[in-house]
């Protein structure tokens, strides 16, 4: 009796969540939130995550051993959305539950392409990875690649197996736009887009890893295998994306393509970033445009770009103000076997904005 | 004469005013010599020359009247100071952007900022540069090369001769000429007026301090049997070069001036200012955004690159809006061929060029 109570409020805590992060488009990325206590193991759970729309939630209940992998690949790419924007003056925070885009991702920004491209990327990333650790029963490693290779090596190993993850990110992540009531949206063909550049990220930087197995580690034989790119170097290439990102409107005769808003701009590619309206300058918090504001970030008095107090602070200034921070140091090595350490103490200006 | 006389209504009589008041206001915040130059001289000089242009203060006519040639040597200073000024900036995000109109610079000038600082400094040193130089090539009447140590010869076994570059007179004249609106105040020096002489003085002893000893051998064959010396200017982009590193290292002032120009900053306060580092007053904006009230014009539109580190980056000059790209064809003559007898045939390659431009 006493444990079903618990349950309850477990799934009630987790459908609150939810809804309070009701973002278009990326919605599914509530379940980033969830609790980790609260195990997709159900069918039923399917119906309870009201981040998701009906394909999703009938995708959830097929191939339900995967949604613990869709969670995971949203966890890593909030974190990784939040590392990559850590020094601008929009750092993907998601403190306040509304404003991790509720409205900013609502409006076609530079930001909105990179929340999208780089969440596809995390599906596909984590539900890969699943396949090839082998938590899964309907994929494995990669098997297509077998015997030897034109660079006189031996494929073995476990390729990871991208096709499927990309597979899947496609099938789940795009659900939304693909439904009914919002297909031809220009907003979903943008959205669509992104987030085939976020996969794409993984995809064209896949990289061969090998190992040796000659006499004491001589080369004579070779295995390799296909990896991903580590998940730092996808945000890494998606944000050089977003810096480069290409406005687009809907092309007249087509609403399912995109061109260059300006036609004397390059046109993107697929692996391109595209967006459609010009971002605020997020400097003081605003609910319509999904704005913070960069009130008491920190800031880097030195430097003269977006993370230097001028341009992070808006002009405003900043406050200093000193810390004093605790390290380990002078550490030796003692016989046999421990290790010794001092603690030092030395002070740091931190600089925040007004 | 009589009949234009009577046609000085009121109306127009408020309109001199406005102008003369204009005048005024323009003299009091923008040094307007710097106005020769981006005007063109045209032609000849002639007596008149002097008083049609604007923004000169008394003593700047004086100098312009004794010797009215000497204004072309100021306008060529004030050239190539402004030129290796936007050359030195051109990666920056203000990249010394001149209008073509009195102030210049436009209103940049009016707060003393590093690039005031750069700015006063250049301009000094290029009036400098001009004047000695056309002493030595002879196109000014007061003064000629410098033979003081004519025909001495030096222990190394070589002589000094040639025409060795009247930096003296080129100093003497800046100081007379470029300090002129700043050393005549009527209500006492300002901080202001301070810094900028400061600057000038700063300028003019880069120049000085860059001389360099150059020789010429005159043996048979080229041998160095007989070697003489004399002084010479230094190249004028190695004088922004150092004035620009100068830029970098500014150092603040403290508002208030007594007879002295102090450090803003308090643990360094005792230590004198010298005539190598430039000083500024205020802080200097981003340089980002538009703003034609303060003469910004914003790094939108501006070439950037993609990959580099430095001022030119993207990342910098953009100020994190990110970068639009283009594709640029480029057409050049290559694989030449020289055909006997005479002439060269080459093709047209054709290369795709990304060029990246801020939002």
């Amino acid at each position: 009796m006493k444990q079903s109570h618990w349950i309850c409020m477990v799934y009630g805590l987790v459908i609150f969540y939810i809804s309070l992060l009701s973002v278009d488009g990326v919605r599914w990325m509530a379940l980033a939130q969830m609790s980790s206590l609260a195990h997709i193991s159900d069918e039923d759970n399917c119906e309870t995550l009201a981040g998701l729309v009906k394909r999703q939630k009938k995708l959830c209940k097929r191939h339900l051993e995967l949604m613990d992998s869709v969670r995971a690949g949203a966890q890593m790419a909030i974190e990784e959305c939040q590392a990559q924007f850590k020094y601008r003056r929009w750092n993907c925070s998601t403190e306040n539950d509304k404003l991790f885009g509720n409205v900013i991702l609502k409006q076609g920004t530079r930001e909105a392409a990179f929340v999208h491209s780089i969440s596809s990327a995390g599906v596909a990333h984590a539900v890969t990875r699943a396949c090839s650790s082998g938590q899964l029963r309907k994929c494995g490693c990669d098997k297509t690649l077998r015997g030897r290779s034109q660079e006189n090596f031996e494929w073995a190993g476990c390729s990871d197996n991208i096709a499927y993850g990309i597979a899947f990110s496609k099938v789940f992540v795009d659900a939304r736009e693909r439904s009914k009531r919002r297909r031809n949206k220009p907003r979903a063909v943008m959205n669509l887009h992104n987030n085939e550049a976020g996969r794409k990220a993984i995809e064209d930087n896949m990289r061969i890893e090998c190992k040796c197995h000659g006499v004491s580690g001589s080369c004579e034989m070779r295995t390799c295998w296909k990896a991903m790119p580590i998940f730092t170097a996808v945000g890494a290439i998606l944000k050089d994306k977003f810096d480069g990102a290409t406005e687009v409107k809907v092309k007249p005769q087509d609403a399912n393509e995109l061109i260059p808003l300006n036609p004397q701009f390059k046109p993107h590619t697929d692996q391109d970033l595209v967006y459609m309206e010009a971002s605020p300058d997020f400097c003081e918090a605003d609910l319509k445009t999904g704005s913070l504001g960069t009130h008491g970030r920190f800031c880097n008095k030195t430097s003269k770009a977006i993370d230097g107090c001028d341009l992070m602070c808006c002009g405003r200034g900043y406050v200093t103000r000193q810390v004093r921070i605790t390290e380990r140091c002078k550490c030796k090595f003692h016989w046999c076997c421990h290790v010794k350490c001092k603690s030092c103490e030395r002070t740091v200006d931190e600089h925040i904005c007004e | 004469m009589a009949h234009r006389q009577a046609r000085v209504t009121r109306g127009n009589w408020i309109i001199l005013f406005l102008a003369v008041y204009w005048i005024i206001l323009l003299r009091c915040c923008y040094a307007s010599w710097m106005y020769l130059g981006v005007a063109s001289l045209a032609g000849s000089i002639r007596d008149d020359t002097c008083s049609e242009v604007p923004g000169l203060v008394q003593q700047q006519l004086q100098v312009c009247k004794d010797n009215p040639q000497s204004l072309l040597c100021i306008s060529e200073g004030a050239r190539r100071g402004i030129l290796e000024c936007q050359s030195q900036f051109r990666f920056e995000r203000w990249n010394c952007t001149t209008q073509r109109n009195y102030t210049v610079f436009g209103p940049v000038l009016r707060k003393g900022t590093r690039e005031t600082a750069f700015v006063y400094a250049v301009l000094s040193a290029g009036v400098v540069h001009s004047v000695t130089q056309a002493c030595s090539v002879g196109n000014l009447t007061d003064c000629s090369c410098d033979m003081s140590r004519y025909g001495e010869a030096d222990v190394d076994g070589w002589k000094w001769g040639g025409c060795s570059d009247n930096v003296a007179y080129g100093l003497w004249f800046s100081k007379t000429f470029v300090d002129a609106p700043d050393a005549v105040g009527q209500n006492g020096k300002t901080v202001r007026s301070m810094m900028n002489l400061h600057n000038n003085e700063v300028g003019r002893k880069t120049v000085e301090k860059l001389m360099s000893r150059k020789c010429r051998c005159h043996g048979v064959s080229g041998s160095c049997a007989i070697k003489t010396c004399w002084r010479g200017l230094p190249a004028f982009k190695d004088i922004g070069q150092y004035l620009k590193d100068g830029y970098e290292r500014s150092v603040r002032l403290a508002g208030r001036a007594q007879t002295k120009l102090r450090r803003k900053e308090k643990s360094k306060r005792r230590v004198p200012i010298s005539h190598e580092e430039l000083v500024h007053l205020s802080k200097s904006p981003n340089y980002c955004k538009h703003n034609p009230k303060k003469g910004i014009l914003g790094t939108n539109g501006r070439v950037c690159n993609r990959t580099s580190k430095g001022a030119e980056s993207c990342d910098l000059l953009c100020c994190g809006r990110g970068y639009n790209t283009q594709v640029v064809r480029h057409v050049e003559r290559c694989q030449c061929k020289f055909h006997w007898c005479c002439y060269v045939e080459c093709k047209s390659c054709e290369t795709m060029i990304d060029i990246h431009t801020c939002k």
